[in-house]
């Protein structure tokens, strides 16, 4: 569900806890949040009109993470329904920052924050270039 | 004229890079300056003189007397059309 953060475009996606993405002691590991951060920020792309996979295979070019930043501070469980909130926090010609807020939809408790840092090169070279400016306007930036 | 543009593009690359010290000729590359802070200091001297600094020239920035040179030669090229 697209909406607005701070004026810029943001993207609510849903999310049901897999029995897979948990772990020994019975909630989601630490690593499976990068994957719902990543099906957030494709989906808010989706949503403002960027076709991921288009992007790649269009344009010869790649959004890689360069950073990651997240804060843990409550658990997932399998089953949890999830809402995963997704904007741009930062977009300049050499990268794209988007945040991200997690929350468990039964009782809106806040499971993480967080933030990734996206640069965009070309493929398959991978050569650092620009983030291409329709982009940055789509989000926002 | 020509003085104060080296130093003000010095300034520039000290802000984006948060280095102290950047000589004219040392590679960005051995001061720890990376191809991602390079576009964001070309962003920089974009919005600072209005110029518009081509895709194809971001390789070319390798340090701060090529950033000069190209900066100059973007005024030259637009004071002459």
């Amino acid at each position: 569900m697209l909406g607005t953060h701070e004026g810029r475009p943001s993207y609510r996606h849903t999310i049901r806890v897999a029995y897979v993405d948990t772990d020994a002691a019975g909630v989601v590991h630490h690593s499976q949040y990068f994957r719902y951060l990543e099906q957030g920020r494709v989906e808010l792309m989706r949503a403002v009109g960027i076709d991921y996979l288009s992007f790649e295979r269009d344009r010869g070019l790649a959004l890689p993470v360069v950073e990651a930043q997240l804060k843990y501070r409550a658990p997932a469980r399998f089953d949890d329904l999830l809402q995963l909130d997704t904007w741009l926090s930062l977009g300049s010609r050499a990268k794209l920052v988007f945040a991200s807020r997690l929350v468990r939809s039964v009782d809106s408790v806040l499971l993480h924050t967080g933030t990734v840092t996206l640069a965009c090169v070309t493929m398959p070279k991978g050569a650092i270039c620009s983030v291409p400016e329709d982009l940055r306007e789509k989000l926002g930036a | 004229m020509t003085t104060e543009l080296k130093e003000n593009l010095r300034r520039i690359v000290a802000d984006v890079s948060e280095i102290d010290v950047i000589p004219d000729d040392t590679d960005f590359r051995e001061l720890g300056i990376d191809s991602m802070m390079g576009i964001e200091i070309v962003a920089e001297i974009e919005r600072t003189y209005k110029i518009s600094v081509p895709e194809s020239e971001l390789k070319n920035m390798t340090s701060l007397t090529r950033v000069y040179e190209l900066v100059q030669s973007n005024f030259a090229a637009t004071a002459a059309s």
